[in-house]
C-alpha cells in the first residue's frame, strides 16, 4: 500500500507540474469555493435578516404568559449567555382631569428592547429619534394617539391607577408589532418599578407577562429548544416568523432566492467536474494500459488513480475552502455597508457540506472513468482497435446522479424546488442531446447546398456525434442556469419589488363604523391618491369543524392551538381579493345567496379543514354555520388587508360589523392623522411603515447578495463552457492539424470552426433559453406565488447572446492552435 | 537451452461486421531463453496479435501460451499481469510513453510499480546508456521520434526483464534513426542476455535475429 501511495503521490505531483490536472483541480476548486462561500454568506445574511426582523418583536424569541416568567428560566438564560428582559402589559384607563382613555400599558425593565430600538420625540406623529433609554421611574412615555386623544403636552401628569406619572416623551416607534394588531389600543410605556404603586395589578387582572430573549443564533436555538420543554399550558412561545405572516413570507422568499442562486453555482460546478473527470479518464486510458503491460494489477491501477483523485480532491477542496472563506469575507465586507448591524460571526461548520460535496462530486463523477481505467486492456497499446468495451453498467452513473440530486435538495432547502430543478436538468440534457441529433440529421440532408467550409463543419459535427452532443449539452446547461439566474434577477426580483411599491398602504384604519364610511372616504381621497377600499370585519371564535367541537387539546402544535382558540377576523366579499389565489374548490358567484366560507390554505391545513367541511363560528352571540367551498393562497407581504376567513355576504348578514381600510400616507403628511383622529375619535390608526420598510429592506439586501453570488455563478458558468470545450478539445485540435497538413488555409479552418460553434451554440442557446423560461415560470408560479410573463425580446436576445458567447469562446479557445505548426500538434496528440 | 515461451495451437478470432474474422490459426511455436526471435509477415498477417498473446496482454480464442512455466490460460487478467511484472519489457511502434511524465519519470515508472527504491538512480543510468542523460527532464512531446524510442528502450530494460517484446520498433522512424535504434536494442539485449521477441515486416531487421517465424494470413509458414 505504501508503494501505491508513493506512486500515486509522485504521479499526482508530476501531472500537476505538467498541467494535466489543472482543469479538474480548477473545477473542484471553484465548486468548493462557490459552495462554501455561498453557504457562509447565506448563513450570515439569513441570520442577520432574521435578527433584523427580530427588531419588530424586540427579541429573537419571546414567551407571553399570564404569570411572570419563572426564575429558573432567567437563570438558565443567564447561564447560557442569553440576554433577557421582561415586560408587563395590560389594559387600563388613564385620566387627565375629567378626560379618560382606555389604553394598553406596557411596563418595561432595563435592557428593553433586546432587538431593535425605541424612537421618541416631543412632537406627535413624527419618526422620532433613536433612544437607548427606557422611561425612568415616575415617567410615562405615550404614543401619538394617546397624546392627541387627551390633548397632552410634555410635562403633563397622567393618573395611572393610584399614582400619577409625568409625560416626558412621545413614543414614535416601539418594536412590538407582534401579535394581533387589530386589538391594539393607545400605548403608555412606564417603568416596571412603578407598577406596585399603581396598584393596578391585583389577583384576576388581565395581565400579559412577556419574557424576551436574544442571543447569537446557535445559542438561541439551543435555549429555545430547552424553553419548549419548560412551557406551561398558558405560555405561548413566539419567534419573529411566528409573529408576522408578512415577514415570514418575505424571509422565506429571501431564503429561497438565496438558495436558488447558490444552487445554480453548485450545479454548474458539478457539471464542470463531471466533464473534467471524463477527460481525465480519457487521457489516462493509455497510461493505465501501459502500466498494465508492466505488470500492474487492476486493483493497483484502481488504487493509484483513486488515490490520485483523492489527493487532488483534498488539495483542491482545501484551497477552495480557503478561497471560499476569503471571498465570503470580501462580499460580507461589502455587504455590511448596507446592513445597519454587526453581522453574526462566520460559522465555519457551514463550510463542511461544501468540502464533503467536493469530495463526493469528484469520486462519484470519476467512478465510471475509474472503472474504465481499471479495465483498460493492455493490448490496446499495440492494437488501437482493441479498445476496452465502453459498455458499462448504468449503475456506475447512479452515484453521480444521486449526488447531484442530494446537492440540489441540500442547497434548495426545498424538496419541491429540488425536484423542479433536477427534472428540469435531466430533461434539458435529454432534449439537448436528441435535438442535436435531429438537427444534425436535418442539416446533413441539405449539406450539398452549403459551401465547402460549412459542409466540412457539418461533416465534423455529424461524425463526432457524441462529442457534439456533449458540447451542446454542456453549453446548453451552462447557458440554461445562467439564463434562469438572469431571469430571476431581472424579472422575478423586479416583480417582487414591484409587489411592494413606494406607495404601498402604510396606514391601517380599524374600527370604522358603517355610517362613517362615506365621510371618511371623502377625507381620505383628499389626502391620498388612491380610492380607499373598505372591508367589513367581524370577530368570531371557531367552535365546530363539522360536528366536532374545537378545543386547543385537539392540536399538538403550539401555534395551531393558539390559532384555533383565538378570535378570528372574518370578512365578506363577493370578489376574490387582490393577491389571493384559489388553491382548492371554487370562489363563489357574485350575489350568492347561500352561506359559504373560504379559508386561507395554511390555516386550513393546520386546522385540518378541507373543502366540503362545515365550520361553525360563534360571533356576537350567534352561531353561524357554513360550508367551506374554497381554500386560498394569500400574498401576505402585499400589505393589503388580508383575511384568513372570508364569507359570502349572506353568511354574515345578521352580524354587526366594523370596517377596516388602508391607505398610503406620505411621511411628510403625518398631521393628517391628527386631524383624522379628531374627526373620527373611535377609529384606530395603525402605522405599518416600519414593517413595510423592514420587508423592503430585506428584499433589497437579498438582491445585493444575489448579485454577489451571481459572480460565482458566472465563473462556474464559464468553467462549464471551458470544460465542455476541453472535453472535445484534443480531437478537434488533432483534426485541425491534419486538415492544415492537407492544405486547409487558416481562413477555411476558421470558417469550419465557426460553422461548428455557431450551430452548436444556436442549438444549445435555443433549447437552454426555452428550458430556462420554463423553469423560471415554474419557480415563479408554484414557489414564489408570482405571475410570470415571457418577454419575447429578452427571449430572442438571450438566444442571440448565447450563440455569440459560445461561438466566441469556442473560437478563442482554438486561436493559439492556428499559429502552431501541425507537426507540433500531431506529435502532442 | 530452456524454453521460455511456448504456444500450443493458438487461435484468435474476432467479431467483425462481415462475420467472424480469424486473425491467428493454430500457431504453435517455442522460444528458447536468451534467443532473439523475429516474427515477420506483411501488414494484417496477425503479427501484433500474436505478440499481444505471447505477452499475455490479450487472451486467445483457442490454444494456450506458457511463459516461464506459467500457463496463461489458467490465469486471469491480474494473474497474467503478475507473471509479466519484472519479467517482461516492451518496446512499441508508437513508443507509448506517458505524456504527462518526463523522460526520466517514464523510465522510473515500471521500477516504481515494482517497488524498487533506487528507481531514480537506475533510470538516470539507463538513460545515460541510451544517450539521453541530458534529456531526462523533457516531456515526450519535446522529444524527437528517435529520442522517444530510446526512452522506451531504456524503460523496457529498466526492470532487467527476462523477455523483451518489440512491436515494429522502427516502424515510425526514418531509416537512419531506425538503424541506430536497432543497434541500441541489440546491444542492450546482448549485454543483458534478454530473450528478444521482435515483430517486424522489415527483413533487414529480422535478419539480425537468430530465429525467424514467418506469419501469413494468421498461420506460420
Amino acid at each position: 500500500m505504501k508503494r501505491i501511495i508513493n506512486i500515486a503521490t509522485k504521479l499526482l505531483w508530476r501531472e500537476f507540474k505538467n498541467g494535466e490536472l489543472n482543469f479538474l483541480a480548477a473545477a473542484l476548486f471553484i465548486a468548493v469555493a462557490s459552495m462554501s462561500s455561498v453557504a457562509l454568506i447565506t448563513d450570515r445574511v439569513s441570520t442577520a435578516l432574521l435578527q433584523q426582523a427580530g427588531d419588530l418583536i424586540a427579541a429573537d424569541t419571546l414567551v407571553s404568559t399570564v404569570e411572570p416568567a419563572p426564575e429558573e428560566w432567567l437563570h438558565e438564560a443567564a447561564s447560557r449567555k442569553v440576554a433577557h428582559t421582561q415586560t408587563v402589559q395590560f389594559p387600563s384607563m388613564v385620566f387627565r382631569g375629567d378626560d379618560s382613555q382606555l389604553i394598553s400599558i406596557k411596563a418595561v425593565t432595563s435592557g428593553y428592547p433586546l432587538r431593535g430600538e425605541l424612537n421618541t420625540d416631543t412632537q406627535p406623529y413624527t419618526e422620532g429619534t433613536v433612544t437607548h433609554d427606557i422611561p425612568a421611574a415616575g415617567e410615562a412615555w405615550v404614543d401619538s394617539r394617546l397624546f392627541n386623544a387627551l390633548d397632552l403636552s410634555i410635562g403633563d401628569r397622567l393618573g395611572v391607577g393610584e399614582t400619577s406619572l409625568t409625560v416626558m416623551r412621545i413614543l414614535s416607534f416601539e418594536p412590538a408589532l407582534g401579535g394581533n394588531m387589530f386589538g391594539a389600543a393607545p400605548r403608555l410605556m412606564m417603568n416596571t418599578a412603578d407598577l406596585d404603586v399603581t396598584g393596578l395589578i391585583v389577583a384576576g387582572s388581565r395581565v400579559n407577562y412577556t419574557a424576551l430573549f436574544a442571543a447569537e443564533t446557535q445559542t438561541m436555538a439551543g435555549f429555545r429548544d430547552w424553553l419548549k420543554t419548560q412551557l406551561r399550558p398558558t405560555d405561548t412561545l413566539q419567534g419573529i416568523k411566528d409573529a408576522r405572516p408578512e415577514l415570514r413570507m418575505a424571509l422565506d422568499r429571501a431564503d429561497r432566492f438565496l438558495g436558488l442562486a447558490a444552487l445554480v453555482a453548485v450545479i454548474l460546478a458539478a457539471i464542470a467536474i463531471a466533464l473534467a473527470s471524463a477527460r481525465y479518464a480519457r487521457r489516462h486510458q493509455n497510461s493505465s494500459a501501459i502500466m498494465r503491460t508492466f505488470g500492474a494489477r487492476q486493483n493497483a491501477i484502481l488504487a493509484i488513480f483513486s488515490l490520485q483523485l483523492g489527493l487532488l480532491g483534498v488539495i483542491a477542496s482545501s484551497a477552495g475552502l480557503l478561497a471560499g472563506f476569503v471571498v465570503h469575507e470580501w462580499i460580507i465586507g461589502y455587504f455590511s455597508q448596507f446592513i445597519n448591524r454587526e453581522l453574526p460571526a462566520a460559522n465555519v461548520l457551514m463550510m463542511m457540506p461544501a468540502l464533503s460535496a467536493g469530495m463526493l462530486l469528484i469520486f462519484c463523477f470519476s467512478l465510471p472513468a475509474l472503472y474504465r481505467l481499471k479495465n483498460a486492456s493492455p493490448v490496446q497499446v499495440i492494437q488501437s482497435r482493441a479498445h476496452t468495451s465502453t459498455r458499462q453498467s448504468i449503475l456506475l452513473y447512479l452515484p453521480a446522479l444521486l449526488v447531484i440530486a442530494l446537492l440540489i435538495a441540500w442547497q434548495a432547502r426545498d424538496i419541491k424546488l429540488a425536484i423542479i430543478y433536477f427534472s428540469g436538468l435531466l430533461a434539458t440534457i435529454l432534449i439537448l442531446a436528441v435535438a442535436t441529433l435531429v438537427l444534425l440529421w436535418l442539416a446533413s440532408q441539405f449539406k450539398s447546398r452549403f459551401s465547402v467550409s460549412w459542409r466540412l463543419g457539418l461533416t465534423y459535427l455529424s461524425r463526432r456525434k457524441l462529442n457534439t452532443m456533449i458540447e451542446s449539452a454542456g453549453f446548453g446547461i451552462g447557458m440554461m442556469v445562467i439564463v434562469v439566474l438572469v431571469l430571476i434577477r431581472t424579472d422575478l426580483i423586479d416583480d417582487w419589488l414591484v409587489s411592494l411599491p413606494e406607495d404601498t398602504p402604510n396606514q391601517f384604519l380599524i374600527n370604522i363604523q358603517p355610517d362613517q364610511i362615506e365621510e371618511l372616504s371623502a377625507v381620505l381621497k383628499t389626502n391620498s391618491s388612491d380610492t380607499p377600499s373598505f372591508y367589513p370585519m367581524v370577530r368570531g371564535r371557531l367552535t365546530h369543524i363539522n360536528d366536532r367541537t374545537v378545543s386547543a387539546e385537539d392540536f399538538t402544535d403550539e401555534r395551531t392551538r393558539r390559532l384555533a382558540t383565538r378570535l378570528f377576523n372574518l370578512s365578506w366579499s363577493d370578489q376574490l381579493p387582490n393577491g389571493n389565489k384559489v388553491f382548492a374548490g371554487q370562489w363563489w358567484k357574485i350575489s350568492t345567496q347561500t352561506p359559504q366560507l373560504s379559508f386561507e390554505k395554511d390555516l386550513a391545513e393546520r386546522l385540518g379543514i378541507k373543502v366540503g367541511d362545515t365550520v361553525t363560528y360563534f360571533m356576537s352571540g350567534l352561531s353561524v354555520t357554513a360550508p367551506v367551498t374554497s381554500l386560498r393562497e394569500v400574498n401576505w407581504d402585499s400589505f393589503q388587508p388580508n383575511f384568513f376567513v372570508i364569507a359570502t355576504d349572506m353568511t354574515l348578514k345578521d352580524i354587526p360589523a366594523t370596517y377596516i381600510s388602508s391607505f398610503y400616507l406620505d411621511k411628510n403628511n403625518k398631521d393628517v392623522l391628527t386631524k383624522l383622529l379628531r374627526q373620527f375619535p373611535n377609529i384606530t390608526v395603525i402605522d405599518l411603515q416600519s414593517m413595510i420598510n423592514q420587508v423592503r429592506d430585506i428584499m433589497e439586501k437579498v438582491i445585493q447578495v444575489i448579485e454577489a453570488v451571481f459572480l460565482f455563478t458566472l465563473v462556474a458558468g464559464i468553467l462549464v463552457m471551458m470544460a465542455t470545450l476541453q472535453s472535445t478539445h484534443d480531437e478537434r485540435i488533432r483534426d485541425n492539424a491534419i486538415m492544415k497538413t492537407l492544405g486547409a488555409s487558416k481562413r477555411q479552418l476558421r470558417k469550419i470552426l465557426l460553422t461548428e460553434f455557431v450551430l452548436v451554440g444556436a442549438i444549445s442557446s435555443l433549447i437552454a433559453t426555452t428550458a430556462a423560461n420554463l423553469i423560471s415560470y415554474t419557480i415563479a408560479t408554484s414557489l414564489m406565488n408570482m405571475p410570470y410573463q415571457l418577454h419575447l425580446k429578452s427571449f430572442m436576445l438571450s438566444i442571440f447572446i448565447g450563440t455569440a458567447i459560445i461561438t466566441m469562446t469556442g473560437l478563442a479557445a482554438f486561436w493559439r492552435y492556428h499559429k502552431m505548426s501541425p507537426v507540433h500538434i500531431l506529435r502532442q496528440a | 537451452m530452456q524454453t521460455i515461451i511456448e504456444t500450443i495451437n493458438l487461435s484468435k478470432t474476432v467479431a467483425a461486421p462481415e462475420g467472424e474474422l480469424t486473425i491467428l490459426k493454430n500457431v504453435s511455436m517455442s522460444i528458447s531463453e536468451g534467443s532473439s526471435v523475429a516474427i515477420v509477415g506483411s501488414s494484417g498477417s496477425g503479427k501484433s496479435t500474436l505478440l499481444g498473446l505471447l505477452a499475455g496482454l490479450d487472451t486467445p480464442s483457442a490454444g494456450k501460451v506458457i511463459m516461464d512455466g506459467e500457463d496463461f490460460s489458467t490465469l486471469d487478467e491480474d494473474g497474467r499481469a503478475l507473471v509479466r511484472a519484472g519479467r517482461v519489457g516492451f518496446v512499441f511502434q508508437s513508443f507509448q510513453l506517458v505524456h504527462g511524465l518526463s523522460a526520466l519519470e517514464n523510465v522510473m515508472l515500471p521500477m516504481e510499480l515494482a517497488g524498487q527504491d533506487d528507481a531514480r538512480e537506475r533510470a538516470q543510468q539507463i538513460l545515460a546508456q541510451v544517450g539521453l542523460s541530458q534529456r531526462g527532464g523533457h516531456y515526450p512531446a519535446q522529444l524527437s521520434g528517435g529520442e522517444q524510442q530510446r526512452v522506451a528502450i531504456a524503460r523496457a530494460f529498466a526492470v532487467q526483464p527476462k523477455i523483451l517484446f518489440a512491436d515494429e520498433p522502427t516502424g515510425n522512424l526514418d531509416q537512419k534513426t531506425g538503424a541506430s535504434i536497432i543497434e541500441l536494442l541489440f546491444n542492450m539485449n546482448n549485454h543483458s542476455k534478454t530473450t528478444l521477441v521482435l515483430v517486424t515486416h522489415d527483413n533487414n531487421l529480422a535478419n539480425q535475429c537468430g530465429v525467424h517465424y514467418q506469419l501469413e494470413a494468421g498461420q506460420l509458414v
